[in-house]
Parts: structure tokens; sequence; C-alpha cells
């Protein structure tokens, strides 16, 4: 039965971790229609408690996160064992790198003081939710996951292999993001799982839940020979061995298999009580780690008047102070967006903004009827949107309310090549997706230096016609910067409406 | 050899496990419930029509002329029947200055502090229960109260002062061909009567600024996008407003260089004080004292369009009292 | 090793049918896992493709005031002056028939269209008062006064309330 339980185990982390790629692989169009993929990172208890802490709403969806606290609280940690992505990531590593931790097993697998960070950072991530943001979502094993996969590691590999064809997604701090998200998979060459031990803020919630667990690790001390055997393979650094701690035990069950006097069994009510459980902490870092989190949010926002002209957001995104309290950081939407334009965000959007996705223009354009980032959004900070409520490729001239507008586009007449250099060039009128165009050709006979006359058409925008979508900026042949550029000014989330009185809600 | 499941722990163990499993569920389902923290926008509320009742027997408007000009505002109220036709005992008054501008009231960009006092002190002698001077200004709320004198005006003569620093803004439906919505002051969604009382001025865009852009003044939000259609929108604005009488501070018209002003040779004295329940007469007679055809003022021409007054009532002779040297 | 013949004997419940069972029901949810999704994306819509969508179909024209003669030539002055301040138009195929929401900036604005329209009479329909024949229906929501005309030839109440009805929750909310 142990090797069994073990066996069941390895299977369901295997198969985790194989629709965590799927979903990160197929964010095609034809791939969501057939795959839910927000479905997964609903899963999430910690990001279903930040944003009900930030936003005081639960998207639907989000009520699947009440699966894994159900399973928390009658397995313990089972979901840090037998379901997390990142946690198999992790203890692949760890079994790599097994050759090079030496020593007798229970010391080096023992548990160590500073796993209690785990709940530090917890408390400090949760009260600066509570205060109105969604940084959890930073050092969520999910978001964390997806985004240094999204933004990182894929990439990396796209640019390895020569794919991508004349346009590869590329993506801004994809270095750091990578260095950051391999750094930690190479702690586990120390310690085993340190990531998950040590800092994941979703282990010490789900390891606060776990001291109510049902089920539970039970040591029969009267077979223990204290061959401490059992501390060779426990995932969790729970030291079976010694005075089991309940929250930190990922329910490998690995101590099952291993022992040779079959001296752990694993039951309903067994009696490992839980303040043994390593959340023993100090008053005074207790009271740190709340103020540090209470600091954070009136401290990033006195620094931020108002979000950065370049911040453009995904079309169907809510308000920027719900935004930035829904979003949890996971990368979602810049893994599913077609061209590459949405981007993680490291200084555009702020600090509070940090791995928030933007539309950068020079990178890619919004595709007009694609909706993919408000499909695959876990916690609908982008909200769905069908291309006939984006509304950028309505067929009527006058079509039915307004559409989606995520910026405005400005001509910077001294760059541009009708206007400062007499020569012809309509690229941005013809790539312009409204309808009517909001790029329309002014014709003018102009004289070059040489005395030529050319006839040619000076573009011009029309701001209410305008949705942003940023195909003018990306397909401007002009460089460094284009001669026409998207801002997100007129934004329709924006309560205010605009700068235009045509661009006035109705 | 397990232990037998003790049956107090296997309960505490179960009553914990449901606290948690329940705990959760709740939150949800608050969360799946409530209304969120970040509250959408209020609907738009109408605003209500402030005239006071009709009186064919009495002008349209009255001008007066003197050089008190307290004075002025008195007499040119006694002709149309007194302030207590059009307030009656206990109601709340919005008197709206044009408070603006940070200058001196020597530099005629705001209206003349004495005329705001008196429009206050009569509202306060004919019984109303609150006569509140508001405006959100241009400049700085603080500054701009304090310099144009209105600030200690007003008070001494009894009312109270709203900052638009510290006020609240609406939406209020505004209805009109060009704004459906606005942000306003709270405080006009709450008055029974309104009193504009604006100063003459030049003014680039819109030739004119009276007593119609003055309801600009009432605005939130990035009213700024206004000067795009200036004519349709001010006129919309008057439509929606409807205020129960106008004062038009004619002590000193700025003639140049308005709406800011600065230099005192941008001024005429015209010393005279015009009262009208007709809003679009008082605005032609404005116009006259800068010289202008009220015909050639497109946002008069429209007001009238829309019934909202008659050009003649202003634009011909007018009704005059003296009031004292 | 695993059985030490000097220990105590090890309780059973271990071995066997027990082992059986729980491997069972621990692989049950991965298998009903698979089985959802392989049906989700099978079936190609029904998982991912939730979206709240347009319960009423959107208008063919959406008219601010200062538009409204694009639909209405001559009348559109009039209307302003009434107080319009929308005009929405559906083309309704099934029966074919021009629908059209006129968004007052009052109530009684409304009221009073609704009488130049309709008339005096009232009879039952949607919204707050209405007057339906053969050929029209017209009806009042709010500060909404809808106009349903038939084309010539077009016949039944019933099947223009059927439009009214589809027309309904796409009417701009005036409360």
């Amino acid at each position: 039965m142990p090797e069994l339980l073990r066996g069941l185990r390895r299977v369901y982390q295997g198969y985790f971790l194989l629709l965590f790629l799927a979903a990160l692989l197929l964010m095609s169009d034809e791939g969501l229609r057939r795959l839910p993929v927000r479905r997964l990172l609903q899963l999430d208890p910690l990001s279903a408690a930040s944003v009900l802490a930030s936003s005081w709403l639960l998207p639907a969806g989000l009520a699947a996160a009440l699966i894994v606290v159900a399973v928390t609280v009658l397995f313990g940690r089972a979901f840090c064992g037998w379901i997390c992505p990142l946690g198999t990531l992790h203890q692949i590593a760890s079994w790599l790198t097994r050759g090079l931790r030496h020593g007798p097993y229970q010391k080096a697998n023992r548990w160590r003081a500073h796993f209690r960070l785990k709940y530090l950072l917890l408390l400090a991530l949760g009260i600066a939710a509570l205060a109105g943001t969604g940084v959890v979502g930073l050092l969520d094993p999910l978001s964390l996951a997806m985004r240094s996969f999204a933004s990182g590691l894929l990439p990396a590999v796209d640019a390895a292999l020569g794919k991508g064809g004349t346009r590869p997604r590329t993506f801004g701090g994809a270095w750091l993001t990578a260095a950051v998200f391999l750094g930690l998979l190479a702690a586990n060459r120390w310690v085993v799982r340190w990531w998950c031990r040590a800092l994941c803020p979703l282990g010490a919630l789900l390891g606060l839940g776990a001291r109510t667990a049902l089920f539970r690790i039970e040591v029969d001390e009267e077979r223990c020979n204290a061959c401490n055997r059992c501390a060779r393979d426990c995932q969790g650094g729970d030291e079976p061995f010694a005075k089991h701690r309940v929250s930190e035990c990922h329910v490998c069950l690995n101590c099952l298999a291993t022992c040779p006097e079959e001296a752990i069994r694993f039951r309903l009510f067994a009696p490992t009580s839980a303040p043994a459980g390593g959340v023993d902490l100090p008053r005074r870092q207790l009271i740190g780690a709340a103020l540090a989190g209470a600091a954070v949010v009136p401290l990033l926002r006195a620094t931020t008047a108002e979000a950065s002209p370049e911040a453009i957001r995904p079309p169907g995104s809510l308000a920027e102070d719900a935004f930035l309290a829904r979003c949890v950081r996971c990368g979602a939407c810049v893994n599913a967006c077609p061209t590459g334009a949405l981007q993680p965000s490291l200084t555009t959007a702020g600090l509070e903004g940090l791995y928030t996705p933007v539309l950068v223009p020079r990178r890619g354009w919004c595709e007009p009827s694609c909706t993919r980032c408000g499909q695959v959004c876990p916690t609908a900070a982008i909200a769905p949107l069908t291309p006939e409520t984006k509304g950028w490729t309505r067929t009527a001239s006058t079509g039915a309310g307004r559409p989606v507008k995520i910026g405005t586009a400005f001509f910077d007449w001294g760059r541009c090549l009708p206007w400062a250099m007499a020569t012809p060039c309509v690229v941005c009128e013809e790539v312009c997706p409204t309808s009517p165009k909001a790029i329309t050709l002014e014709p003018a006979e102009v004289a070059r230096a040489d005395g030529r006359v050319v006839r040619l058409g000076r573009p011009r925008i029309d701001p209410d016609l305008c949705v942003g979508c940023g195909l003018c900026e990306a397909k401007c042949p002009v460089a460094a910067p284009a001669a026409v550029r998207v801002t997100r000014a007129g934004e329709s989330r924006d309560a205010r409406g605009g700068f235009t009185l045509g661009g006035r809600l109705p | 050899m397990s232990a037998p499941v003790n049956r107090r722990l296997a309960l505490r163990r179960l009553g914990g496990a449901g606290l948690v499993l329940g705990g959760s569920g709740a939150l949800a389902w608050l969360g799946r419930t409530g209304r969120g923290r970040f509250q959408p926008a209020r609907s738009a509320q109408p605003v209500r029509d402030h005239r006071a009742a009709e009186e064919p027997s009495r002008p349209p408007l009255v001008v007066a002329r003197g050089s008190d000009p307290a004075a002025m505002v008195t007499a040119a109220l006694a002709e149309l029947g007194g302030m207590a036709r059009f307030v009656k005992r206990g109601e709340t008054v919005l008197v709206k200055p044009n408070m603006a501008w940070d200058r001196t009231p020597e530099q005629g960009a705001n209206t003349h502090p004495e005329v705001v006092a008196e429009v206050v002190r009569q509202c306060r002698t004919a019984g109303a229960a609150r006569v509140i001077v508001a405006d959100n200004p241009v400049h700085d709320a603080s500054r701009v109260a304090a310099r144009s004198g209105i600030a200690a005006a007003a008070s001494a003569a009894g009312a109270e002062l709203l900052s638009a620093a510290a006020a609240s803004f609406v939406p209020a439906a505004i209805g009109g061909v060009v704004l459906a919505s606005w942000d306003v002051l709270a405080v006009l969604l709450l008055t029974d009567r309104l009193i504009n009382v604006p100063v003459v001025k030049h003014h680039s865009l819109s030739r004119l600024t009276c007593g119609l852009k003055n309801h600009m003044g009432l605005l939130g939000g990035s009213r700024g996008r206004l000067h795009q259609e200036i004519h349709a929108c001010v006129v919309d604005l008057a439509a929606a407003f409807r205020p129960t009488l106008t004062v038009v501070d004619a002590t000193r018209v700025m003639v140049r260089n308005g709406p800011t002003g600065g230099r005192l040779d941008d001024l005429k004295m015209v010393n005279a004080v015009a009262v009208g329940t007709d809003a679009v007469a008082c605005e032609a007679w404005a116009a006259r004292q800068l010289g202008l055809d009220p015909y050639d003022v497109p946002s008069v021409v429209q007001a009238e369009g829309r019934g909202l007054g008659r050009v003649a009532a202003g634009a011909g002779p007018v009704p005059e009292v003296g009031a004292g040297a | 090793m695993r059985k030490d013949p000097n220990g105590p004997k090890v309780p059973e419940m271990v071995r066997g049918g027990r082992a059986w069972l729980v491997g069972l029901a621990l692989a049950a949810p991965l298998v009903l896992l698979t089985a959802w999704l392989v049906r989700g994306a099978l079936t190609a819509g029904g998982v991912s493709d939730r979206r709240p969508s347009v319960v009423a179909p959107s208008p063919t024209l959406d008219l601010p005031a200062n538009r409204l003669e694009e639909r209405v030539d001559g009348g559109a002055d009039a209307l302003r002056a009434a107080g319009c301040r929308r005009l929405l138009y559906w083309r309704s195929e099934d029966p074919p028939a021009d629908a059209e929401a006129l968004v007052f900036d009052t109530v009684a604005h409304a009221r009073a269209a609704l009488e130049r329209e309709a008339g005096h009479e009232r009879t039952a329909g949607p919204g707050d008062e209405a007057q339906v024949s053969d050929q029209a229906a017209y009806f009042r929501r709010g500060a909404v006064v809808v106009r349903l005309i038939a084309d010539p030839g077009v016949t039944g109440s019933g099947r223009l309330l059927k439009v009214a009805e589809r027309l309904a929750p796409a009417l701009p909310r005036t409360d």
C-alpha cells in the first residue's frame, strides 16, 4: 500500500505538470476553445484569497479553490505534494541533485528555522492585499511558474531553436524572469524543495490549513528503530523521524514506503498534534511582517499620482485601481497574446505594477478580433470580451455601443515620412483596422530639395475613432521611436471619459 | 499497534476542519454576492428647475446704475419684486459667482465681492435657511477665495463658503445636445434656488463670458473638453441648470484679454448691475457692454433657439434705475 | 526487510482488497478529470466559451441627440425639442418590422411622446404603458419609448410582441 500511494502520487504530479505545460503551450484560439486554461489557475486558494481581500469580490471560477481547501482540511498539504506543478519541478530538481547533498539524512533534510519565513511573507502579502493590491501574485507559485515560462523560459527556448519567423515574440526582462526561476530551482542543490519550504506563501497558507487536517502522518514509536531512513526522501522537511510538523508535510508519503519497520502510517484522526507544526514565530517578527505589509501600499500609492502614459492595459481591463487589486501577475495573458504585444511590466506600470501586463506596440499589436487575454485571465482583471463587445471589427458603420478603447495614437510629425521628409508613405492608414478608419490622409503636394514635386497623403488621426490597437506604431517603418505612438490617453476604462468631448460616456 | 481513535480528538479535528472549510465557503459566498470595493460609477441624477413662477407684470431684466455695487443690486431687485419673490422662507440657495481666478477685485476677473455679498444678504433677509457660495475655480481654490475678496465678503454677509477642493462631485443628467451627463458639485442637486452671479468679460473662444459660461464653474471632471464645442455646451448647461435669477456684475467690464485678464487697462468702468429672470436677455445685454451685437455671439443665438429666453429683451431698451450717486 | 519475524504481527488492514479500494478511490478523480477535459475538447466550445452573451440583439443604429437626422430626417429637431436624447434602431426579420427606441431626458417627456405617437388608448403590453395593434406596437418603459412598426402585409400583434420581448433587455435603463 505505501508503494501504491507513492506511485499514485507520482502519477498525480506528472498529470498536473503535463496539464500545466499543456495549458502554457495550447493558448491558441483553438486550444482555448478546447481546454479550460483558466480553470487550472483558478484552483489556487492564494489567488482567490488575495482577490477577495483586495477587491471584496470573488469572480466566478475562483470558487474552484474551495476544492483545494477541502483537500487540505482532509489530507493536509496534499496540493503541494500531489498537484502543484512548481512543486513537481522543484522535486525533480532535488532528485537530480541528490548526489550533491552529503551527510546523514537527518541533518541534510532537517527542518530549519528559516523555513518560517514563508509565514511572515504570507502575513505581509496578505495585509498588502487587504490594503488593495495584488502583489501576492509575485510569490504565488502558479503565477510564478506561469509567468516564468511565458515570458522567460519558453521565449528562450524559441530563441535558441530559432523559431518565431520574422517576428519572434520577445519579452522585456526575460533574462531576469528566467534567472530568478532557475535560481530558485538551483537552491534545491542545498535544500530539498527550498522554495516550497522557505518561501512559498501558498505553502504557508495551506500549511496553516493543514493544522486541522483529518488525515495525517503518524509514527508508531514502538516500531520505530530510529534508523532515520525516512529523512532520506522526505519532501517537506517535516522531520517524521523527530517531532513531525504537520504544517510542513507535503503528504508525499515517501516516508511510508521507505520505513523498513512500517512504523509510519497516514491515517484518519492520527493523534499527531499541530503545535509541533513549525509555525511558532516570535511576536516581534509577526508584527514586523504585518507592518511591512501595511506600509507597502501607501508607500507605493504616494509615489505614483497617475499611471504612466505607456502603461496601456489589455482590452477589457478594469479601471487601474481595481486592476492592480485583481491582477495576480500570473502572465497567462502575456502567454496568450498572439503578437507578443502584452509584456510583463518591469518599470512601465510602476513598482506596484511589476509583472502586470502592459501593451507595447513596438513589440506587437492588439489583433482586432482577438480576445484571448480575457479568456485566460483567472481573476477577471481582464474581463472576457467577445469580438462584438470589443467592437474593433464591426461591419456596420454605426455600431452598437462604443468599442473598447485602450489608448490613442499620436503622430510625431517631425519623424513622419510624408510630413517631415516629403516621402510618400501610407502604412499607418493602410493597417488601421477601424471602420471608418481613424487615420485619414490629407492630400498635399510637396516640393523636395531636388526640385521634384511629390504628391502624398499626410496622415491625421481622429481621436474618437482610434481604439489604440497599436497597429500603426507596430508597422510604422520609422523606428526608435516610431513616427506614430500610442499612449493610454482616452482609454475607455477611465471613468473620466478621455480627452475629447466625443469620447464622453453616453 | 496503532492507538485507537480518540473520540474527543476526532471531534476536535472535525470541528477545526469544518471551521476552515465553512469559513472559506462563507468568504467565497460573500465574495460572490457582494458589491466589491471599487464601486461602479453612480448613475446621473436630474437637476431641478430652479426658476420661480413667471410674473408678466415684472420686466425680464432691469439695469441699475451707480457707484455702490450693493446699492445697485438692491435697486434692481426692488424693480423685480424683491428677493422675496424668488427665495421663500427656509429654502437653500446656491449663489454661484465667478470666483475662478487668482485675481484681486480691482482686476475684474471675478465677480465684485460686494455684489456677491449683497445677493447673500438679500437671500438671508428673504428668509433663506442656508445660503451657499460656491465655485469650482480654475486656479487654486483657497487662494482664489481669499484674493478675490469674495470669501470674506460673503462670510460677513452670512453665507457658507464651499471650497471646491473639499467638495464632492456627482454625475448629473444634462440631457443636452452635446452633453448627456457630467460631474457637478453635489450641492447643486441639493439646493432649492440657484442664483447665477457672473461678471462680464471678453473671451477668446466664446467672444463673451457671462452667465451661460459661468455655469461651467459648477462642473468637475475634465471640463476643459467643453471648449471643443463651447457654444452648444454652455447652452446645454444653462438649459439643464435653469437658475432662479441672473445678477450680472458690470461694474468693471473686461473688454480685452479675457477671461483671465490682469492689466487694469483691459477694463472699462461701466458701473452697472443687471438683474433678470431671462438668462438670454441678460446675456444679450452683457454682450452690448462689450460692444458686441448679441446676434454675433453664437451661444446667445443658440440659447434663444432652444427656448431659454429672448435676445430682444436685452438687446433693445432695458428698464433702468439709478442707485444713488 | 519488510517483515520482522520478531516483532508483533502487523494488522492486515493495509494489504489486499483495502489497498485496491484506496488505489481506485485516488485514481478516480484523475479519471473523471480526464474524461471532463476530453469531453470539453471534443465538443470544442462548451467549456471555455461561456461568455455573458448578448441576450438581445445589438441595435443597428445607436444615435446620440445631435445625429438623430440620420434616422428621422425632418423630425429630428422636434424630437430633440421634445427631450429625446438618443435613438436606437433594430431591424427585425421575423416578423419583418422596424423597431425604434427613443430615450428621453425625463419620464414626463417620454409620456408626452407616447401620447403624441399612440394617442390616448392603452392596451395590455410590455413596459409601464403600451398600445398594441396588429400593425404597430408602442410602449414606454421608464423614459424610453419604443415603437415597433411591422412591414405592410404583416399581421398579428402577437408576433410584434415577441419582438418587443426580445428587445426589452437591450433597452437602456433610465432609472
